[in-house]
């Protein structure tokens, strides 16, 4: 059974970078429910902020990062 | 190896006669079936037919062993196999492409492997041997142009189906020095500026190209036109995709109130066997 570890950062600098870059969450998934939606709640600083995930599987193969979504948090 | 007789009560253990071990070289890959060709010599004085009991591998020096996929319809497979007292020659196809997938190049994969008598079940010992294997797509190419390397050349290739599912990306690096490392190296890249590239005649895929088919592949910028006058190289090289994240909500710039958000992400996976 394959597996995959999926990891959340939050972009600091101008590329994503996941040695540089802050991993704010981690998951692990099997590959029978790795095509399923899941949820991670994500701490959001005030300010813009920048998301993107990358998965690796169980032997060492490195997915390409996500897209980069930029969030924007109302400071109130 | 010998017979080994281990009396532990009533229970007599008994090994057994088959003797094997790794031939050299021990493997051997085959890049377009995506599989390794795993060789050995075995014999058994008792003419008793045996099998492969067991192929397992490990990757990146890691004590973590994974069941190796076997090609039933290639090699002896898991099927049982006559042996004599002669040394006979038998491989075992590992489908290494699906179950390293074909990413990235491995170095140090270590195989071990074990067999046993197909009456019995009575095993060997265990041998391991250490391969790399690199099964990425590189020089699947057919270039249709450039025909040669004047500043006047457009760039259209001919992308060819991969053996495991997968998507494709493409880099290009174009220089005016054989080993691409002068400072007038251009890279192109269809993941940085899907835009600047035509597939098929239409538009490049953000996420790539499908790899179960061929694909004609072009480069659709001014910048070749724009080479000062000399001699250019160029080398294509291929970035495969068998699965990736995505991120399906929030949307990108959502703005939100309060100090967390749920994310919503999952794992596309591409290169399934039945697929």
């Amino acid at each position: 059974m394959r597996s995959y570890k999926v990891e959340y950062f939050r972009q600091t600098g101008s590329k994503p970078d996941p040695d540089v870059d802050t991993k704010i969450y981690e998951t692990t998934r099997t590959e029978e429910n790795a095509g399923v939606d899941h949820i991670v709640t994500l701490a959001l600083p005030y300010g813009q902020s920048l998301i993107y995930s990358r998965v690796t599987d169980n032997v060492g193969n490195v997915s390409r990062i996500s897209n980069v979504r930029s969030l924007n948090r109302n400071g109130e | 190896m010998e017979n080994d007789y281990n009396i532990t009560g009533s229970t007599i253990k008994t090994l057994t006669e088959i003797w094997w071990r790794w031939d050299d070289p021990s493997a051997k890959a085959h890049l377009l079936e995506g599989c390794v060709e795993c060789r050995f010599l075995v014999k058994n004085p008792y003419d008793n037919p045996g099998k492969l009991y067991s192929l397992e591998f490990s990757v990146d020096g890691g004590t973590t062993r994974y069941p190796a996929t076997v090609l039933p319809d290639k090699g002896v497979g898991a099927a049982a196999f006559d042996l004599n007292a002669k040394i006979k020659q038998i491989s075992v196809w590992w489908f290494a492409g699906y179950d390293l997938r074909i990413m990235r190049q491995f170095t140090g994969v270590k195989l071990y492997a074990k067999f046993c008598e197909e009456l019995t079940g009575d095993q060997t010992e265990e041998r391991s041997t250490t391969i790399d294997v690199d099964l990425r797509p590189t020089g699947h190419f057919t270039v249709i142009s450039p025909r040669s390397n004047d500043r006047y050349f457009n760039l259209k290739f001919v992308s060819k189906q991969t053996v495991i599912p997968g998507v494709l990306h493409f880099k290009v690096e174009i220089d005016n020095v054989e080993t691409f490392d002068s400072p007038d190296l251009h890279v192109l890249s269809t993941r940085e500026a899907p835009l600047e590239w035509l597939c098929d005649g239409g538009a490049f895929p953000e996420e790539g190209v499908q790899s179960n088919t061929s694909h004609i592949i072009e480069f659709n910028t001014a910048l070749l036109g724009s080479l000062v006058e000399g001699d250019y190289y160029y080398r294509i090289t291929a970035d495969f995709d068998q699965f990736y994240p995505v991120i399906t909500y929030p949307a990108d710039g959502q703005v939100f109130v309060g100090e967390t958000i749920d994310v919503t992400g999952k794992v596309i996976i591409l290169d399934t066997l039945e697929s």
